[in-house]
């Protein structure tokens, strides 16, 4: 007989899609019973984690050698543990009356989940047969990447280590800085399907612990289904929920996040994330740059004086330009007023579209320059040069001193030190040009004066915003502005640790050896007064 | 209300406004759309009106700074436009000249205001008002008078600065001329005596040589390219009343406390040496005499250093000779103050602000007299010390 | 409750500090002061219109002083709430009336004054309700949050505009001529008075900081002095100002309007930065904006306490939009405007100003302090708002 050549595909296919959604019904049913059934001594329970973690091909299930009678199971997931870890540790080093031997983390499981999860995370489950529950042991050893240095904050002198994805390396990062008992990592577990691990971070006895525990509380009300990055995370523990600017600052170098801890304040690190949530923050700690300290005070305090001035640029040049030209020309000295006509002579545009256009222009090539792969990085901001440069401006588009104009913006932008805070500025200067547009530099002052008041009222954990200026303390100031050397009392911000306060060590400024032959000398430098 | 609807209405209320505000930027002018003033001229118009003269900078046709897609080399045209318009006042004057303009004349930058003879001698309120009361002017704005008519010189053009009017303004920056800005002048009519200096400028010849197209571009080759101060115009209460020469003018300088350089030429048996003053400390008093009616004492002190020997040779290392140079400047600045001050009493106008001297120090004689001023003020009693000092020689002593 | 106030963060301190408690004193009184008072007081007082600035400060000390008695007798409370305290709530709320008229007129007042410095100077072609509903923007927020952002942003504002005071000053320093100054006292005392009048008439609207200073946190007794420190400030700020003015105008300086910004018009930096008016208006605006944000926070609570109302926040949108209306619509022309402030507003101003803590204070005296609520709310619960229930 001819084999009968049917068209079975459509109904075959169907019966596989059948199958699978069986068998996902199968798996969401099996581990709804599971999940919080307690793991008992009941045979069945490898068949039960076999179907739950079965599904995915890397659930290796091994027997390990027997010790004595009892031959114990083990499950865990290739992709996640290191096989030697798990060769020299676990198989190695069995006793027979230990049958976990020389391992460093050990574990219980009581519940089927909390096995399962465990599993998930890396570790090794080991079943006895005959004990209830499970052993867990910390065998894991995913791969990651080393320690490297900063992206986004660089430093001409101090450490170049960051934060890399992987937690235990960001604690041991810390730790390597902070020996102290007092430093406490908690741990919590966020996101439903993610589980990330997530520490919170300060010193026990010196941060508030009013600040503290209202971090605890945000956090645990912080419901997402997956925590990817630590923004999820800074996003619902704001303050408030509609502000451009930053409420939690987030770095990439663990010196920071050590200083920012021992300034009282806690730090949040979150598995699989490479950077290090700090506050409560002030509006001041986004314009401070870690080379700040690594450098000479007087450096410091220029640069950060500097820097004050960038902001003020980079968020009213344009505004300033356009307010200026349109509105009050008066006030521009007349060959700079000479000057600025007979570039504008024949450019269609008002001035605020010019703005605008080479604004907009220059953020689409800074975003397509982020996204770019290095080769092709270079050849844009050569085009990008070209381009806005010369071409835009020999059509009659634009003209030469609006280019300059948002150029320097720019480049002011690019100088606060701090990513989210950049980005704030970025948006309030579109905000101020359109102000300035419509009503001049009343507008320009309307406005900054309205960003003012938000400001004021913006609070980080409760710690105002401005803090050392609007609330005036005047011990805050002079860490806010200036950058007083390290030898002269450091008081801490009142309220961030307010225990602290009393405290302070005078520092010893240096000065070289008081002169000898008399009771406090050094004896070394008694050369100096000739006496013996 | 709920909050949803709140929220909607307080949203909709803003897109409304933000409609309005953005549908109407009532006071924007653009770059492209300003005719600057640089430089106005007041003259009285034949029917009793007056005739208004204003230079607009063409900024197109200034030489380029160095831009790189700029026009290179010289300009292309005249770097000012001169437009005129008459009116029965100086508002419909404006008007008329902005009728015959593209765009929105702005006084901002306006640097000097020139006012003919015959604009003067009917007053010059108007003029004081016009720039006191508009927003847009500048206060400190400088006043020049013109024998005869003011307007034509507008379109001198000297080579040397553009726009043309920077001259003058520049020139007068130095100082070497009685700065007449607008806010003292107005001051001045509202003193006892009501009188005031203003510089007078003329067209001067051409530099020989000069008048052949310098960078500015000027006119045609037989059109005047030079503006000089020639002395000033009195002015009481707001009218004309007569004019200074040179002489007296800076005679009225050093009287008035405003001398700041300037070099004399003094002429000695064993030659002539030309000495610039270089710092100058005037000090004015009103003091009362005994019987009660008011002097003033002026000490004028020179200090200059000799910056050209002319003729001869006289024996600069000399110090003795220094102290006769000396004394021959004092007496050389003497003798201007002199004038100055007969000029004004010749006139029986006190430009030399000797009211507000005794007024000033002296309130209880001022009381009593300043109703009678006019009759007191050409016999009041002035003493003027002069002193100066040539202290140095420069780098050379002597050259034979 | 306040943003400010439920979002307070652990150990932040509550209230307004003594500097604060300054500051707030020269905004309120100092920003418009300077701008109005020295052209009124040369055209009364001539060349010693300066010193009349000076000698006119006692007016504004005094409603201070009963204040502080009044605050010693019953503490912690506004002057509208001494007033119930006091009288019971009708015969307090005839004795408010006084505040709440001179909060009502001045607070316009203020407003069209800023709205005519801004239109002469900078906006000439907007109309006026777009400029004064944009200035009104920003103080409503502000008023609105409570009395500590306001002091905030009162912190920041005041030293712009003083700055911008010193940079005028430094920068028509070549235009001063000192003999304008003289003689010194020729005049006499009748001029004088006559212009201290005026002044006095300003200064007493010191009384207005009975609804500030109940709000002071630590540091109690030195806000007393802080108040005082301030108003002394401001009456150096207007003798300044006029001297400055009588000395670089000379006799045209009783005939401008605005001094100060007719003095913008002759600044002149090296001859680089000349006809810098518009910068130093903006600053001075700076000043107004914290100005116009406690005074409508003042008129907002006075008014909310005189109803008996619970909080202060849903007057205010309502009372903006009648202020905004007010300031456009009171006065036909500015000659108009001049001679209601150079004529009515000495005699209102200082009659309200005095008189409002000083009725207070006698009924007070008279009657003893008001039984029941004895002592003052919990500084704990009064989180930025008085709230009652």
């Amino acid at each position: 007989m001819e084999p009968v050549e049917t068209d079975l595909s459509g109904d075959v296919r169907d019966l596989v899609d059948r199958l699978h959604e069986l068998a996902a019904l199968q798996l969401n049913a099996l581990w709804l019973l599971c999940e919080n059934l307690p793991l008992g001594a009941e045979p069945g329970r490898g068949a039960i984690f076999s179907a739950l973690l079965g599904r995915s091909g890397d659930l290796v299930e091994a027997d390990l050698p027997p010790v004595g009678d009892r031959v114990a199971h083990a499950y865990f997931l290739s992709s996640m543990t290191d096989t030697q870890v798990l060769n020299q540790g676990l198989v190695g080093g069995l006793s027979a009356h230990h049958p976990a031997g020389a391992v460093a983390e050990l574990h219980t499981a009581a519940t089927y989940g909390d096995a399962v999860r465990e599993v998930l995370s890396g570790r090794v489950l080991l079943l006895v047969p005959g004990s209830p529950g499970g052993l867990l042991v910390e065998a894991r050893g995913y791969p990651k990447r080393g320690i490297q240095p900063p992206v986004l904050e660089t430093v001409v002198r101090g450490p170049h280590e960051a934060f890399n994805e992987d937690l235990q390396t960001n604690i041991s990062l810390l730790r390597r800085r902070l020996r102290d008992p007092r430093l406490v990592f908690e741990p919590l577990t966020l996101g439903r399907f993610s589980r990330t691990e997530v520490r919170l971070c300060y010193i026990e006895g010196l941060a508030n612990p009013r600040i503290v525990s209202e971090a605890r509380r945000r956090l645990a009300g912080v419901s997402a289904t997956a925590i990817v990055d630590s923004n999820y995370i800074e996003e619902s523990i704001g303050d408030d929920a509609y502000t451009v600017f930053p409420q939690v600052d987030f770095t990439e170098r663990p010196d920071i996040v050590a200083i920012g801890l021992t300034e009282g304040r806690f730090a949040i690190l979150v598995d699989g994330t490479n950077d290090a949530l700090v506050a409560p923050v002030t509006f001041w700690s986004f314009m401070q740059a870690a080379d700040d300290y690594y450098q000479n005070y007087y450096a410091g305090t220029f640069l950060r004086l500097l820097r004050y001035a960038f902001l003020t640029i980079a968020v009213t040049m344009p505004a300033l330009y356009i307010a200026l030209t349109t509105f009050h020309q008066q006030m521009i000295p007349t060959s700079l007023l000479l000057s600025l006509m007979r570039n504008n002579v024949g450019i269609p545009f008002p001035a605020l579209v010019e703005a605008l256009i080479m604004e907009i222009t220059l953020e689409i090539l800074r975003e397509a320059g982020l996204h770019l792969p290095e080769k092709l990085g270079t050849s844009l901001s050569v085009v990008g040069a070209l381009v806005i440069g010369e071409a835009v401006v020999s059509a009659g588009l634009v003209s030469w001193p609006v280019v300059a104009v948002v150029a320097i913006t720019a480049i002011a932008n690019f100088a606060i030190p701090r990513w989210t805070m950049a980005l704030a500025i970025r948006l309030l200067r579109f905000g101020e040009m359109l102000a300035a547009a419509i009503f001049g530099l009343p507008g320009v002052l309307v406005m900054t004066t309205a960003i003012l008041v938000h400001l004021v009222d913006l609070r980080s954990f409760g710690v105002p915003y401005l803090f050392p200026v609007a609330p005036l303390d005047a011990d805050g100031l002079q860490d806010a502005i200036l950058r007083m050397p390290h030898w002269t009392p450091q008081p801490r911000p009142r309220l961030l640790a307010p225990a602290w306060r009393g405290r302070v060590r005078p520092g010893r400024r240096p000065h070289p050896p008081r002169h000898a032959g008399t009771a406090g000398g050094d004896p070394r430098w008694a050369w100096r007064t000739g006496a013996r | 209300m709920s909050a949803r609807i709140r929220r909607r209405a307080a949203a909709l209320l803003a897109l409304v406004c933000l409609t309005l505000v953005l549908s109407g930027c009532w006071d924007r002018i653009e770059l492209a759309d300003l005719d600057m003033v640089s430089g106005v001229a007041f003259d009285a118009a034949p029917n009793g009106g007056f005739r208004v003269t204003v230079s607009i900078v063409l900024p197109q046709n200034l030489a380029t700074g160095g831009g790189v897609g700029g026009a290179g080399g010289g300009s292309a045209g005249p770097s000012e436009a001169v437009v005129s318009g008459t009116g029965a006042t100086i508002g419909e004057a404006i008007t008329a000249i902005g009728r015959g303009l593209p765009g929105h004349i702005f006084w901002g930058h306006t640097r000097v205001v020139l006012i003919g003879e015959a604009a003067a001698r009917r007053g010059i309120q108007p003029v004081l008002d016009f720039f006191l009361r508009s927003p847009a002017t500048r206060l400190a704005t400088d006043l020049l008078v013109v024998r005869g008519e003011a307007g034509p010189l507008l379109q001198v053009s000297p080579p040397y600065r553009v726009p043309g009017t920077d001259v003058l303004y520049e020139h007068l920056r130095r100082q070497r001329e009685p700065r007449a800005l607008v806010y003292e002048v107005a001051q001045s009519l509202l003193t006892t005596s009501g009188a005031s200096l203003i510089p007078e400028v003329q067209v001067g010849r051409p530099a020989p040589g000069g008048s052949a197209g310098g960078g500015g571009g000027s006119g045609g080759a037989t059109s005047p390219t030079a503006l000089l101060f020639t002395g000033a115009g009195v002015l009481q209460r707001g009218r004309l009343v007569g004019w200074l020469n040179e002489d007296q003018m800076r005679g009225a300088m050093w009287l008035l406390g405003t001398a700041r350089q300037g070099t004399v030429a003094l002429r000695s048996p064993q030659g002539s040496v030309s000495v610039h003053i270089n710092r100058v400390r005037i000090h004015r008093q009103a003091v009362r005499l005994a019987d009660g009616s008011p002097a003033v004492r002026i000490r004028i002190d020179a200090e200059d250093v000799v910056s050209q020997v002319d003729a001869g040779n006289p024996p600069l290392g000399d110090p003795r000779y220094l102290l006769q140079l000396s004394n021959a400047l004092a007496a050389s600045i003497r003798g201007s103050a002199d004038l100055a001050l007969a000029a004004a009493r010749a006139e029986d106008v006190d430009f030399l602000e000797f009211g507000r001297l005794v007024a000033a120090d002296q309130p209880g004689i001022w009381g009593r007299v300043h109703g009678d001023w006019p009759g007191i003020f050409p016999r009041l009693p002035v003493v003027i010390a002069v002193r100066a000092h040539v202290r140095q020689v420069g780098n050379l002593v002597r050259l034979q | 409750m306040s943003r400010a106030a439920s979002h307070r963060g652990a150990g932040e301190a509550w209230g307004l500090t003594p500097f604060q408690i300054g500051v707030c004193t020269m905004a309120m009184i100092g920003v418009t002061a300077v701008a109005g008072l020295p052209t009124i007081l040369t055209a009364y007082a001539g060349q010693e219109g300066w010193i009349a600035a000076l000698v006119a400060l006692p007016a504004g000390l005094l409603p201070l002083v009963l204040l502080h008695d009044l605050d010693r007798r019953q503490p912690g409370l506004t002057l509208v709430e001494q007033a119930r305290q006091a009288l019971g709530p009708i015969g307090g709320l005839v004795l408010s009336l006084l505040p709440l008229a001179l909060l009502l007129s001045a607070t316009p007042l203020g407003a069209h004054q800023q709205a005519d410095i801004v239109g002469l100077e900078g906006l000439r072609h907007t109309p006026t309700v777009v400029i004064v509903a944009l200035f009104f923007l920003v103080p409503l927020y502000a008023a609105r949050q409570g009395p500590e952002v306001l002091a905030r942003l009162t912190t920041l504002s005041v030293p712009v505009a003083i700055g911008a005071l010193l940079l005028i000053a430094s920068t028509s320093l070549r235009s001063v001529r000192a003999e304008n100054l003289q003689p010194i006292f020729a005049l006499g005392w009748g001029p004088l008075l006559q212009g201290a009048a005026p002044a006095a008439a300003w200064y007493a609207e010191s009384a207005l900081l009975g609804f500030l200073l109940p709000f002071r946190g630590r540091d109690r007794r030195a806000s007393w002095a802080a108040a005082g420190a301030g108003l002394t400030i401001v009456s150096l700020q207007v003798a300044l100002v006029t001297a400055w003015d009588l000395s670089i105008f000379g006799p045209l300086a009783g005939r401008v309007t605005f001094a100060i910004f007719q003095v913008t018009r002759v600044t002149n930096l090296a001859e680089f930065l000349t006809h810098m008016d518009s910068v130093l208006v903006i600053a001075w605006v700076a000043g107004e904006i914290a100005r116009m944000g406690l005074w409508f926070y003042c008129l907002c609570l006075a008014l909310s306490q005189c109803l008996g109302l619970r909080d202060y926040r849903p007057l205010t949108l309502p009372m903006a939009a009648a202020v905004i209306i007010a300031t456009c619509t009171w006065f036909e022309n500015s000659s108009q405007f001049n001679a209601w402030v150079m004529h009515v507003w000495p005699f209102w101003g200082l009659a309200l100003g005095i008189g409002s803590p000083l009725l207070v204070w006698l009924a007070v005296v008279l009657r003893g302090p008001g039984p029941g609520r004895r002592a003052a709310i919990p500084a704990a619960a009064r989180l930025g708002a008085p709230e009652r229930g």
